[in-house]
């Protein structure tokens, strides 16, 4: 016993000696984190006045009926509300979507509203929304152009089935202006489209607002990633030196102990320094959590105690890795796949509920699922009797392994 | 000369590759990539949709069918009632309930003939969200056509006095003219059509968190290096050489991360062409190699350069389009490999910065280098 509380005090002076570049770094995590954090608020304000995406339009854009079209939509629709089309020059549209001022840009050709009037629709309106390759934003852009060439095409389809009645009829002569009159109520009634749903809006009910969510998200990805902070403490591990020690009486469980404390330490350090920026950010209502509102920093506090068996956790899993890995070089690159891959599937970047089926349940067995279960339930103040098991049947699984990885190699 | 590097490459190459935990590393990319490219083909969306439809409605099932056949972000769970689908919507297991009325037909053709919006379907939500306001506009995407046609149908009937017309012979001069197709077609800077890449927003990070994985095995070398240069594995080597042999350490670390990046992509469902690929992948290598070595120049010691993987991390995790892509922070952007490398597959301008910005750091490490020597 006075062994291993000897070896966990050395370890302790050996994490001591990281803590203050540790500090540091976490300070700088916070900062990035409050940018971005600042960023968003920005561009959720930004929504709020109805300027969210910003679209540029590019091209021939001379017809009337296409210039009214635009009109339209900026004034009328629903859809002005999220969108913002800006008519440009093609090089200035470029070069402001590349500084990321356009979330895209869309290329009218030469000629639409003809092809259009006379239903040919064999040009297409083209339209450029990511540098890369495609993701979550463009995919959400291909549905509202969709929404838009339906509603487009199902009035063409109207218009032209009316001229044909008309013509079958001998009414040749009416066409004209019958054609102004119904495309004027389609055009009213794509604009009122609205008025087809009848919304209830039922509150929170029991689960949590995206802020509360993305808030636990970001708290947990923090820790699971702390391992990239803590690795300077591993630079130095020497396999020789356990089998010294395991010579002199101290063995593999000891040794784990006595390691994994000082290291729980350190990642418990690293969560109060950033705890400390988050609790500031509460207090002064810079941070905005709809469940929290007007409380101040008091539902952080109380939800603070429920992330450190979580803590405790996630650093046996990051101790697991790093003796499984075998040198420091290998043990980072684990703790990074190993942290975005499992918060990946637990939902700490996308919500859980965007995946399909299968993939949230395989990330809810994980031990990040395991820790976002408990840390959600922690935010609402009740956690059951499961969310403490499986976090200490993980805690409990990755002590078990580090010993067994530490005894063979001492063996 | 060559030779001799040759050698060394390839000697550290058998190094590497005897190491079990190297690659197990190796081996969890194309692992992850696969597996979240194999569950990704299960039906998924950004919101969940209960959707009651009364079964002997017409119009209400083309809706239905249009819905639940039109692929897109939306998941639809269809339930046999109104009142389950309001149960899933208060239990949380749906973000929304689309309840249509059990007259749809009637009703869109009283409308129609009227041409006026009212509504035909009850939406209840648990909260307002920018995913159910989307999921309201492709709802009345997906009422529109029936909706419109009633509307053809009235004007007709009431407007143009043509009574004696049956609902067949109506629907048969619609049919006939009926426009079809998008208005629509997403291009790449590159023009090449969306459409050519065919997955879903589950599979879309994957290329980033590949990208962030492969700036962190150029750091993981440079770790590497310091410990052996600790370790005096290069002793015998003159300081003013050492950044050429950090280079070819750096090199065959990233080599073989580069063939399971491929690799990885491949899996996942996102790679594109070959040559596009390689070559990208080829230069971000190069840059991520510069990259780090600046890096580990910089930090000098292995504590110092481990102290700023979590910053740099989250940097990366926040500028790059991985997840999210924030238009903000260009300056912060153009530091980051991954950002070059991303922004690069259909757009050639990119690699063509990177390779530029590769230069400058490879001019900056050699300045440094130089300034180091110097010291010592």
């Amino acid at each position: 016993m006075k062994q291993t509380a000897a070896y966990f005090l050395a370890q302790l002076k050996r994490a001591a000696r990281l803590l203050p570049g540790q500090i540091l770094a976490d300070v700088v995590v916070c900062f990035c984190a409050g940018v971005s954090a600042c960023l968003l608020i920005a561009q959720g304000a930004l929504a709020a006045e109805g300027t969210r995406y910003r679209i540029g339009i590019v091209g021939d854009l001379s017809d009337s009926y296409l210039g009214f079209g635009i009109a339209a939509v900026q004034e009328m629709d629903d859809s002005r509300f999220m969108i913002e089309l800006v008519s440009m020059p093609e090089q200035e549209a470029e070069a402001a979507f590349r500084r990321g001022e356009l979330y895209a840009v869309m290329r009218v050709p030469e000629g639409l509203m003809e092809s259009i009037v006379y239903g040919e629709n064999d040009k297409l309106v083209t339209y450029t929304a990511a540098q890369g390759q495609q993701g979550l934003g463009t995919m959400v852009m291909g549905e509202i152009t969709d929404v838009a060439s339906t509603l487009v095409t199902c009035s063409q389809s109207a218009i032209y089935a009316m001229q044909q009645v008309l013509a079958g009829q001998g009414r040749g002569e009416e066409i004209g202006r019958e054609t102004d009159k119904l495309n004027l109520a389609l055009i009213q009634m794509v604009l009122s489209r609205g008025g087809f749903g009848e919304v209830e809006v039922l509150g929170y009910g029991d689960g949590l607002s995206l802020e509360l969510y993305y808030f636990c998200g970001a708290v947990l990805l923090f820790l699971l990633l702390s391992g990239l902070l803590n690795s300077a403490l591993f630079v130095y591990q020497n396999g020789a030196f356990s089998c010294f020690l395991k010579a002199r009486g101290v063995g593999a469980l000891r040794q784990v102990l006595g390691e994994y404390l000082a290291y729980l330490l350190l990642v418990l350090t690293g969560l109060l320094t950033v705890c400390l920026f988050l609790g500031f950010g509460f207090e002064r209502g810079l941070l905005g959590i709809p469940e929290w509102d007007g409380m101040g920093a008091a539902p952080f506090l109380a939800f603070l105690p429920a992330l450190f068996p979580v803590t405790a956790m996630f650093a046996a899993l990051q101790f697991f890795l790093f003796e499984v890995a075998d040198g420091i070089v290998n043990g980072i690159l684990l703790q990074l796949i190993c942290g975005i891959g499992m918060g990946y599937l637990s939902g700490y970047f996308y919500p859980s509920a965007f995946f399909p089926e299968k993939m949230r349940m395989f990330g809810g067995f994980l031990p990040s699922g395991a820790a976002v279960r408990f840390a959600q339930a922690g935010a609402l103040g009740k956690i059951p009797m499961a969310a403490w098991t499986a976090v200490f049947a993980w805690m409990a699984v990755f002590l078990a392994l580090t010993i067994l990885v530490r005894k063979y190699r001492t063996r | 000369m060559p030779g001799q590097m040759f050698v060394r490459f390839m000697l550290l190459q058998k190094r590497l590759l005897g190491k079990g935990g190297f690659l197990l590393m190796l081996c969890l990319a194309p692992l992850l990539a696969a597996g979240v490219g194999r569950l990704s083909a299960e039906p998924a969306g950004i919101a969940t949709i209960a959707l009651y439809v009364p079964e002997g409605d017409a119009s209400a099932q083309e809706i239905s069918g249009r819905l639940l056949n039109g692929g897109g972000v939306l998941r639809y769970l269809p339930c046999g009632d109104e009142e389950k689908a309001r149960t899933l919507v208060e239990t949380g297991e749906a973000d929304a309930a689309w309840i249509f009325s059990e007259d749809l037909s009637e009703r869109l053709e009283e409308l129609g003939e009227k041409r006026r919006v009212r509504p035909v379907v009850t939406v209840v939500e648990r909260k307002d969200s920018v995913p159910l306001i989307l999921g309201r506009e492709i709802l009345y995407a997906a009422i529109y056509p029936s909706f419109s046609y009633a509307v053809y149908a009235g004007y007709v009937r009431e407007d143009l006095g043509v009574a004696e017309m049956t609902d067949e012979a109506l629907y048969r001069v619609y049919d006939s003219v009926a426009v079809e197709g998008s208005l629509f077609r997403m291009v790449y800077p590159d023009d090449t059509p969306g459409e050519t890449e065919n997955f879903t927003y589950v599979q879309a990070p994957l290329r980033g968190i590949l990208a962030v994985w492969f700036t962190f095995v150029g750091l993981a070398a440079a770790l590497w290096f310091m410990q052996d240069e600790d370790r005096g594995v290069y002793g015998r080597i003159p300081v003013t050489r050492r950044l050429r042999v950090s280079y070819i350490a750096g090199a065959v670390f990233l080599l073989d991360s580069a063939v399971v990046l491929l690799l990885s992509c491949w899996l996942a469902g996102v790679f594109t062409e070959w040559k596009k690929e390689v070559v990208s992948c080829a230069v971000f290598a190069v840059c991520v190699l510069a990259f780090t070595n600046l890096l580990r120049m910089i930090c000098r010691t292995p504590r110092r350069l481990g102290m700023t993987f979590l910053p740099l991390l989250a940097a990366m995790l926040l500028l790059c389009p991985v997840f999210l892509n924030l238009p903000y922070l260009k300056a912060g952007k153009l530091l980051l490999p991954p950002w070059y490398y991303l922004q690069s597959i259909h757009n050639t301008r990119y690699l063509y910065e990177m390779a530029v910005y590769t230069a400058v750091l490879v001019l900056a490490s050699a300045i440094l280098q130089r300034v180091h020597s110097r010291r010592r």
